[in-house]
């Protein structure tokens, strides 16, 4: 009986030693604690989840930041990813250093060449139609939460603001290359580009380093030196700078206000037709009538490189924004929003409420409009656990994914000044 | 003593020893105490008074590590004498992620007024040792009554201090400040 439980255990012993070694290996990534969303990686993709879930108790271990799984998303939980990603060199995020006036040094962007003999720059499927969250100090979207919408819109007409089809690149950057030929080429070799481009002013404390950046680039043109028209907001302060043949403009406004949209309106009028391009600047907000920079009336002009014309695809068009994070003012919280004006050209996707018909009346009184935005804002960016359809709509989640964000928004805004049927 | 009972007793005893050996290392890390000192520890207080919140990590009684990575501290302060300047701000220089640097004047609310500064290290760069100016708070008075009555406080049990290893360090002192009106 002894010798037949000791075989038993011996065998026992050698059938686990054999799983073992049979068993695939789990790579260091697959057990990396601080590998959030478990692709391989600790970078900051997990910093945002981490940083979402920031001071809430959390059941979902890991995938909610939860690193040392003790039910709290805290400061241990940083530490712990910052240790993972600063051991692991080869998926250490690279902080994006502010712009030295080379379009190609951004990530994202490097294969952004673009010709109209390249028709794949104009496929669609190299494009999110979809929002995003820039990775802090990666310039990378991060889908998998998405932050509010950061879309471009462009129009095959010329001369008028760019709305239509909304497109996001996997990166901070959007360009407005996909439709130039079809659309400004013409109109920007012949004189005139004019593109409107709403800002909102998320309410974050003044201090909290958050950058958001517009830029109007020369053109994605091998060698482009990067003559820009630059236009970034940094703890409220709006400026504005030309760069144009080595020096750099730069003009700074009083303190935007939070919680508010501004519409700026930025037109060029070419006034020369000499090898260097010669382009007069005006840039307007909309709402107010301001006109913050206007080249007619002694703000500099922008001054383009001698560019072969048959070469000047797109002279002037491409959008840069998004959150430089390590640029002059510091680090950035990655919560800053830019977004294009025609928002409603956006498509949010659809509803899971039960009754699709109430989303974006988050107060029930039948009508969407700015009370229920108001709600929305009060719970931007929080997640909802186990929340049933219809109640997700009363907190401002729209969509009923549990996660109230620039989806929602798109949808109010769709909806909004319209009555709900009873 | 059959040889089953004698692997079933060895393994019971290699099951203590890791246990007991993961438990105490675990004890021996946790002591490493850190003190939270407010430069500004007392006197007069302006009509605006400006508040330098530094983090001192001292060691008590076994030097583990006094790298700070991430800490979280919250101010409460008495409302109805004082009131916020200005937003307070996070010394970006010293720290690279600010998470969180909010402080309210809740004049309708009976809570004290609150303010929640949460920051940590950004990758590649060096830990936070020795004394290290966390964030500046500007108050202003906006009583005169009673003299030499608290009116700032950190609220240690709200706040968090991690150095690296992810380990919380404990908190000694009781981090009051008292200001003569």
């Amino acid at each position: 009986m002894e010798k037949k439980l000791i075989s038993i255990l011996i065998f026992s012993l050698l059938l686990a030693v054999v799983f073992t070694l049979l068993s695939p290996a789990k790579t260091n990534a697959q057990l990396n604690p601080a590998d959030a969303n478990s692709d391989g990686k600790v970078d900051g993709v997990d910093y945002t989840i981490w940083l979402i879930h920031y001071e809430q108790n959390v059941t979902g271990g890991k995938t909610k930041g939860d690193f040392n799984n003790d039910g709290k998303v805290t400061g241990l939980d940083y530490v712990i990813w910052l240790n993972n990603l600063t051991n692991s060199p080869t998926n250490t995020p690279t902080p994006t250093n502010a712009p030295s006036g080379n379009l190609f040094q951004n990530p994202g962007f490097e294969d952004g060449t673009v010709y109209s003999n390249n028709p794949n720059d104009l496929d669609p499927k190299k494009w999110y139609a979809a929002e995003g969250l820039t990775a802090r100090g990666t310039g990378r979207i991060i889908n998998e939460h998405p932050e509010m919408i950061n879309v471009l819109c462009a129009k095959k007409s010329p001369v008028k603001p760019l709305e239509g089809n909304c497109l996001l690149k996997i990166s901070s950057e959007v360009g407005v290359k996909a439709l130039a030929e079809q659309s400004y080429y013409p109109t920007v070799i012949d004189g005139t580009f004019a593109q409107n481009l709403g800002i909102y002013v998320p309410n974050l404390p003044e201090n909290s380093a958050y950058l958001q950046q517009m830029e109007l680039r020369e053109g994605i043109i091998p060698g482009a030196t990067g003559q820009v028209i630059q236009m970034r907001y940094q703890s409220l302060e709006l400026s504005i700078c030309v760069k144009s043949n080595n020096t750099n403009d730069c003009k700074t406004f009083p303190p935007l206000t939070k919680n508010k949209w501004y519409n700026f309106r930025f037109t060029l009028i070419k006034t020369n037709e000499t090898n260097q391009s010669r382009w007069a600047l005006k840039i307007e907000d909309t709402n107010s009538g301001k006109t913050f920079w206007n080249s007619s009336q002694g703000d500099p002009y922008l001054f383009l490189r001698n560019i072969p014309r048959e070469r000047v695809v797109e002279q002037i068009g491409t959008i840069f924004f998004g959150d430089e994070c390590l640029g002059p003012g510091g680090p950035c919280d990655g919560k800053g929003v830019v977004y294009y004006d025609d928002i409603s050209a956006f498509n949010p996707g659809g509803t899971g409420l039960t009754n699709p018909s109430m989303a974006g009346d988050a107060n029930n009184d039948r009508l969407v409009d700015e009370m229920d935005l108001e709600i929305w804002k009060d719970n931007y960016l929080k997640v909802l656990d186990g929340q049933t359809p219809n109640p997700s709509n009363s907190t401002g989640d729209f969509r009923a994914d549990d996660t109230i964000d620039g989806l929602d928004y798109a949808i109010w805004w769709n909806r909004s000044g319209q009555n709900v049927p009873n | 003593m059959p040889t089953i009972l004698k692997l079933l007793f060895l393994t019971t005893i290699l099951g203590l020893f890791f246990f007991a050996s993961h438990n105490l290392i675990s004890a021996v890390d946790e002591e490493n105490p850190v003190r939270l000192a407010l430069v500004n520890a007392g006197g007069s207080f302006f009509d605006i008074q400006q508040i330098n919140l530094t983090i001192t990590p001292q060691p008590i009684t076994k030097q583990v590590s006094n790298d700070l990575v991430f800490a979280k501290i919250v101010v409460t302060y008495d409302k109805d004498k004082i009131t916020l300047a200005e937003d307070p701000k996070i010394v970006t220089a010293n720290w690279g992620y600010v998470v969180k640097a909010q402080g309210k004047n809740e004049v309708e609310s009976k809570n004290p007024g609150k303010i929640i500064l949460v920051a940590g290290i950004t990758p590649n760069q060096e830990p936070i040792s020795g004394l290290s100016l966390f964030a500046k708070l500007k108050f202003k008075k906006i009583s005169a009554n009673t003299s030499g009555s608290t009116v700032i406080r950190i609220n240690n049990s709200q706040s968090q201090i991690v150095h690296t290893p992810a380990q919380e360090m404990t908190r000694i002192d009781s981090n009051t400040l008292s200001f003569s009106l």
